[in-house]
């Protein structure tokens, strides 16, 4: 076995890249309708090594290397799910997402509701900031899907929900997109178990236990909320971060228990401000929640502008510890 | 450049006093001499201006607390960067959130549906939120300390018990003035050993001035106080641990009720004022009383307390002398009685006149005495002489 392709027997820290390619290839062995198609994921293993050694390992029928055509990978990729086959698509980088968007978006999520014919696929995503990528591979493209009825939406924080929540995705009778956070792909590791296991679609998991103010996150920023809850515990504000893991479809009974208890809540997320998840939420525990609610609803998120390229000016852009530390203290004292 | 905004010294022997109301949201601009806080002594309430123009970045006291003189309670920034900004999120600009004073009424969602499944009057709470706003955990706090006072209660009977609010009552907060007049009140009560006499004074002399002036009986009744002090001097006393404690200077104060309260403005050197500047200035201390305008000064260094309760219609009182003083006088009202003047009855405006005296410092034939002058001083036929 090379070095990028993990090794599932061991019990030794694994990366949040390692959990991801872990469980392609756990899964590829276990059932052999799946199958990997993306942009240079074969011989060269992947723009981040990801699936480095798959194409030695299961051969050029189940690793195919593609054109640059994302319209036509998630095209073939519905075909051949339609036809019996379980594909992973790998999107280079999230942000190309939008070339293939008819076809994920008018064919893969509508077609088991047009003629009961079940699109069972995923689509990796990596997206998200804070790589010094500028503008076109520094997205987070999850906005535009979760508005659109007939995908389920999962983005995972940590290498075990990574590992967990992929394999779910593959064994999901629908289309899935995946999306994987580029910064914490070599930045988090954890201890993985050694059979085989699945975090289930749907499921949020409360990654921090605190009565004052619920954090309602996922993806990368579920680790900045952890990390100003650190601060915040000082000063006797408990931050209870909420992972929501899932984003379609969205755990509300974990975040309405949570927001119940503290009655205050902040929604964090990497993406827009503007219409993104967050939102949703937002008016989620508006509609169900107003009972139980002892101030306003905040969002912290980034603005409505594009990544921006130069490194002081991605700082700034991005969600930051400080600003939800500001934020809860607001709320707290509110 | 940042200026301290500190507790001023509002009068000589006030230590501490009490935020009455920032009158410039945080992050707002004041100019100088602009008035940015209102302050509550034990006796007067005073809008603060505000020392240089700048804005008022941080508030460290807020409403409702009191602190010593010199305490500092605010700052002041002569530049502004975007004053409501408190963080930017990437260039989403997170606003400060609205914490002034909320609608009397006012509660967010969980407050009204805690309180409806509890029962809970949220008018009883105090609010420990941005703007006195009443929390989610203020109300679970009432709730679990009224569990604890219920169970306080009946454990044991003969203890102090608690205050327990029920359904049917209400509580009205203390305010700083409330708090002061009952711990004075008190404290006099301890203090001085009370004795109270009364005179009955005819007021035909002052009644036939007052057809010609717009004047009230009040200046009358200081004029004939002062004189009197003049000659029983020991009226103008406080109680010392050396000895009696006699001053010249005769100061009068003027029990002024408010709405709920009572300040007592001094009418200084009464006794070198002709009674239409008496008048002038009992009118004036009132109003400024009620609206709270008065200055510290004003309020301080009476030597000798009228009160006028009369002015309601009552006839008797038992005063509580006005620490350090040793003697306050209630004047009740003036009515029309018959007396009996040589072999005569006749009909006259008379009222009672009730001295609280200090028998620590006087006895009852002193105190007479100088009652009888102040009657003697406020029948005298030439009062169209001293207007």
């Amino acid at each position: 076995m090379t070095t990028g392709l993990a090794d599932a027997m061991t019990s030794h820290e694994v990366t949040y890249l390692e959990a991801i390619s872990q469980a392609l290839d756990e899964e590829m062995s276990r059932d052999e309708r799946v199958f990997l198609m993306g942009e240079d994921i074969g011989a060269y293993g992947g723009a981040f090594k990801i699936t480095e050694g798959f194409l030695q390992k299961y051969g050029d029928h189940r690793v195919l290397d593609t054109p640059l055509a994302e319209s036509g990978i998630v095209g073939a990729a519905i075909g051949a799910a339609m036809m019996g086959l379980r594909p992973v698509v790998e999107m280079q980088f999230a942000d190309f997402i939008s070339c293939a968007f008819d076809q994920i978006i008018e064919v893969a999520a509508k077609n088991h509701y047009r003629w009961n014919a079940p699109v069972p696929m995923v689509i990796r995503a990596p997206f998200g900031g804070g790589v010094h990528g500028g503008p076109f591979h520094s997205e987070c493209p999850e906005g535009w899907f979760f508005h659109s009825p007939g995908l389920k939406l999962v983005a995972p924080s940590t290498p075990y929900d990574a590992k967990g929540l992929l394999k779910a995705a593959i064994r999901d009778p629908n289309p899935v997109i995946y999306f994987e956070h580029k910064f914490l792909y070599r930045r988090i590791k954890a201890v993985l178990p050694t059979e085989d296991y699945i975090v289930p679609i749907g499921k949020a998991e409360v990654k921090r236990t605190g009565g004052t103010i619920s954090v309602i996150t996922y993806g990368a920023m579920v680790h900045l909320a952890l990390e100003a809850a650190t601060v915040l515990e000082k000063e006797n504000i408990q931050l209870e971060v909420v992972d929501l893991r899932t984003l379609i479809p969205l755990d509300k009974e974990t975040i309405y228990e949570s927001v119940r208890k503290t009655s205050k809540a902040i929604m964090l997320h990497e993406d827009n401000k503007t219409g993104g998840i967050g939102a949703e939420i937002a008016a989620l525990l508006a509609e169900d929640c107003f009972d139980s609610l002892d101030g306003p609803v905040l969002r912290v998120a980034a603005p409505d502008t594009p990544v921006p390229f130069s490194t002081p000016m991605e700082e700034f852009f991005l969600p930051k510890a400080s600003d939800i530390v500001a934020a809860a203290r607001m709320l707290a004292a509110y | 450049m940042q200026t301290e905004i500190i507790m001023p010294q509002l009068g000589e022997s006030i230590a501490e006093g009490t935020v009455i109301e920032w009158l410039i949201p945080v992050g707002g601009r004041v100019e100088k001499d602009q008035s940015l806080l209102e302050v509550e002594t034990d006796k007067v309430a005073l809008e603060i201006p505000s020392p240089s123009s700048g804005f008022l970045t941080d508030v460290l006291i807020p409403v409702g607390q009191t602190v010593p003189v010199g305490t500092v309670l605010a700052h002041l920034n002569t530049d502004s960067p975007d004053p409501t900004v408190v963080s930017r999120v990437g260039g989403v600009v997170v606003r400060q959130m609205d914490l002034s004073p909320a609608e009397e009424d006012h509660y967010s969602p969980a407050v009204k549906q805690i309180a409806r499944e509890h029962g809970v009057d949220l008018s009883l709470l105090q609010g420990s939120g941005g703007g006195g706003r009443i929390t989610k955990k203020d109300v679970l706090d009432y709730i679990a300390q009224q569990d604890d006072t219920r169970k306080t209660v009946t454990r044991s009977v003969e203890t102090e018990q608690p205050v327990t609010v029920t359904q049917d009552e209400k509580v009205l907060p203390l305010t700083a003035m409330r708090k002061m007049i009952a711990e004075r009140m008190v404290k006099s009560r301890h203090t001085s050993a009370h004795v109270v006499t009364v005179f009955e004074a005819d007021f035909s002399a002052v009644a036939k001035v007052r057809e010609n002036q717009p004047l009230t009986y009040l200046p009358f009744v200081i004029h004939a106080v002062a004189r009197a002090i003049r000659d029983f001097p020991v009226l103008n006393s406080s109680w010392g641990e050396a000895g009696i404690i006699q001053k010249r200077d005769i100061h009068v104060g003027i029990a002024v009720a408010l709405e709920d309260g009572l300040l007592v403005p001094v009418v200084k050197h009464a006794d070198r004022k002709r009674l239409t500047q008496l008048g002038h200035e009992v009118t004036d201390l009132a109003e400024r009383a009620r609206t709270k305008k008065l200055n510290p000064e004003e309020v301080q260094g009476g030597t000798f307390t009228i009160t006028n309760h009369g002015g309601f219609g009552s006839l008797l009182s038992t005063p509580i002398i006005h620490q350090p003083q040793i003697a306050i006088l209630g004047v009740g009202a003036v009515q029309k009685r018959t007396v009996v003047i040589n072999e005569a009855i006749a009909i006259r405006p008379m009222a009672y006149l009730s001295l609280s005296f200090d028998h620590r410092v006087i006895d009852g034939a002193r105190a007479d005495s100088f009652m009888k002058k102040v009657k003697s001083y406020i029948e005298q036929e030439e009062w169209g002489q001293i207007l």
